[in-house]
């Protein structure tokens, strides 16, 4: 759909009539062209078009026309995918535990920077952001700018807050991941370091949530050095409640869900590049989105034809000729 | 122009047949009678004219009969120049052809007052007729040379119904034409003005015969339908626009041949010498 942006130009119009009343060269009489060699017939409609069409692209482009953008859906291969981030405080810890100094890097910058380059790679997801630390916030709903993805990704580098509300937090993204999509394939993936107590009536209504529609839940788990892994199971006589064990309890829940769950525990940054790689391989299915198309400035492109016009019509003004130089003789030849 | 309208006095036309008429003039009569030109012996009885008599032939003839010598007498003839004026005649290349057109008509006024024919002029323009100048034998000359001229219109229907109205003797017509006509509009006028004879005058223009074979583009005028095009002049295009102008003038050339007529051409100026010459070897 074409647009523009001073469409009062347009009324200028009408002038490209004018070489159809005003030639643009100038004639030479020429006796009974009907009896004379018929050529070069298509050189004259030629000419107007180009008399006409120079104007006419001329006032186009100062009614700076434009494409209108919008956006065009196509099937791709990706899914609805919502990242949940754990912005507690202790991401902002390397994954020894230590205040990032020198070249460290901190899980939180690990986690952007991995996620940032599956991000990339994977153009037709559609992504929300949502992050819980005392509570969850929504930084980014569903959506198709990658522009808008990589910036809600890279404001996740402001420090972190104290809790970890992961029973909120999954709450928020599993919401979002049902109102993403009706049909496509949704997943949730958590990033995390750790967990905590989960409310009885959170866990009630991440049931409801889990029984109503079919959410992949994938929870990439950055475990600190000397921290204890989700799967490790405490030896008899240990205590293994909720409180003491929220990772390992959290688990259990996520798989008590009967929802597709994976959980990957990783300790360093190249555990969790081959963790995220995993995930974007077991989510890639047939996905119906939709294609960002920009508005495009079309003015450039009517004042070129416009100059390509106004050149050709120059250089037939050169290569004018009369049919034969008038020079008349004296009625009389010279004695 | 007016100081050389005396180079026109050489000019002269003589019909290969006699004319009929009664009114002196410059030309051979078909009647027969008093003259300085010998025709024939008669008998005195048919044609009593005893002051012309034949002594030999009546002395020696075995039945006695008196003969009387006739002569062939001498009339007039009416000059009548047809010119077509139409639009054409203004396109100007190498020759002002209206400028032309217009002394010619003057010096055949002038040619005709001195051999002491009447003159009569008409000018015609497409369908029109601009001038009308009935039979006279004042001098014209100079007031044809201040003849307003404005060629325009197209096609030859004026100089056809003038071809009707003008009578079929006595008369001799000069048709001075550019001839810038088909073959078939060419064959009607000459149709129409038949039996009469005719003197044609071709006007020619060099520069329209072979145009520039420089490449370019040319926009070309039509005066006569106002139709307008743009060629690609190149070499190849002139060569064949001038082979086509070429089979054209043979084809008129052969029509003007087919009812007896042997144009004079002038190209771009008028050789009076040449003209009178050619005019003396016309057939007419």
């Amino acid at each position: 759909m074409i647009g523009f942006a001073w469409p009062p130009a347009l009324f200028a119009l009408p002038l490209l009539l004018l070489p159809l009343v005003i030639r643009w060269l100038r004639a030479s009489a020429v006796p009974r062209l009907d009896l004379r060699a018929v050529e070069g017939r298509a050189v004259g409609p030629l000419l107007v078009a180009l008399a006409m069409l120079a104007p006419a692209a001329l006032i186009l482009g100062l009614a700076q026309p434009y494409l209108r953008g919008g956006s065009t859906a196509y099937r791709g291969i990706g899914t609805n995918l919502v990242l949940l981030i754990d912005r507690s405080s202790s991401m902002d810890d390397t994954f020894a535990g230590r205040s990032p100094q020198g070249g460290d890097e901190s899980k939180a910058a690990a986690a952007r920077r991995i996620l940032l380059d599956f991000i990339a790679r994977r153009p037709d997801d559609r992504i929300g952001i949502a992050a819980f630390s005392t509570a969850p916030m929504l930084v980014l709903p569903m959506t198709e700018s990658r522009t808008a993805i990589a910036a809600a990704v890279a404001a996740l580098a402001e420090p972190g807050l104290s809790q970890t509300d992961v029973g909120r937090g999954l709450t928020l993204a599993m919401g979002m991941a049902h109102e993403a999509s009706a049909s496509d394939s949704r997943a949730v993936v958590l990033v995390s370091d750790g967990a905590a107590v989960i409310a009885p009536e959170v866990q009630t209504a991440l049931r409801n949530l889990a029984a109503r529609r079919q959410v992949n839940i994938y929870w990439l788990y950055l475990r600190t050095k000397g921290a204890k892994g989700i799967f490790e199971v405490p030896e008899p006589g240990q205590a293994d409640t909720p409180h003491l064990r929220p990772e390992r309890h959290l688990h259990i829940f996520l798989q008590s869900l009967g929802l597709p769950y994976h959980a990957f525990e990783a300790d360093s940054p190249g555990a969790v590049e081959d963790a995220v790689t995993e995930i974007g391989r077991m989510e890639s299915r047939p996905i119906l989105t939709r294609r960002p198309v920009p508005r495009r400035d079309l003015a450039w492109a009517c004042h070129l034809l416009a100059s390509l016009c106004c050149a050709a019509l120059a250089a037939a003004r050169w290569l004018e000729r009369r049919y034969a130089p008038r020079r008349p003789a004296p009625l009389l030849v010279p004695a | 122009m007016n100081a050389q309208l005396h180079l026109f006095d050489a000019l002269a036309w003589r019909l290969t047949q006699g004319l009929p008429g009664l009114r002196m003039g410059a030309h051979a009569g078909r009647i027969r009678g008093a003259g300085e030109s010998f025709a024939d012996i008669a008998p005195l009885l048919a044609h009593p004219d005893p002051r012309r008599l034949d002594l030999r032939r009546s002395i020696t003839d075995p039945l006695g009969v008196l003969h009387v010598r006739r002569f062939q007498t001498r009339t007039d003839l009416r000059l009548h120049v047809a010119l077509d004026a139409s639009a054409s005649l203004g396109a100007v290349a190498h020759a002002d052809r209206a400028g032309l057109a217009r002394l010619l008509a003057a010096g055949f006024a002038q040619a005709a007052r001195r051999a002491r024919d009447p003159f009569s002029l008409t000018v015609c323009a497409g369908d029109r007729v601009l001038h009308d100048q009935p039979p006279t034998r004042r001098s014209l000359a100079a007031d044809l040379l201040d003849l307003p001229l404005a060629p325009a219109g197209r096609g030859t229907a004026a100089l056809e119904a003038m071809a009707h109205d003008l009578p079929q003797e006595r008369i001799l017509v000069v048709l001075i034409s550019d001839f810038e006509l088909s073959p078939d509009e060419l064959a009607a006028l000459l149709a129409a003005l038949r039996p009469r004879p005719v003197l044609s005058v071709w006007l020619r223009d060099s520069g329209f015969d072979a145009p520039s074979p420089r490449l370019g583009l040319a926009e070309l005028c039509d005066p006569e339908t106002g139709r307008r095009r743009t060629v690609l002049t190149t070499p190849r295009w002139a060569a064949r626009q001038a082979q086509l102008l070429r089979d054209r003038q043979a084809a008129l050339r052969r029509i003007l041949a087919e009812h007896g007529l042997s144009p004079i051409e002038i190209t771009d100026s008028i050789d009076v010498a040449e003209l009178a010459a050619s005019l003396s070897e016309a057939p007419l």
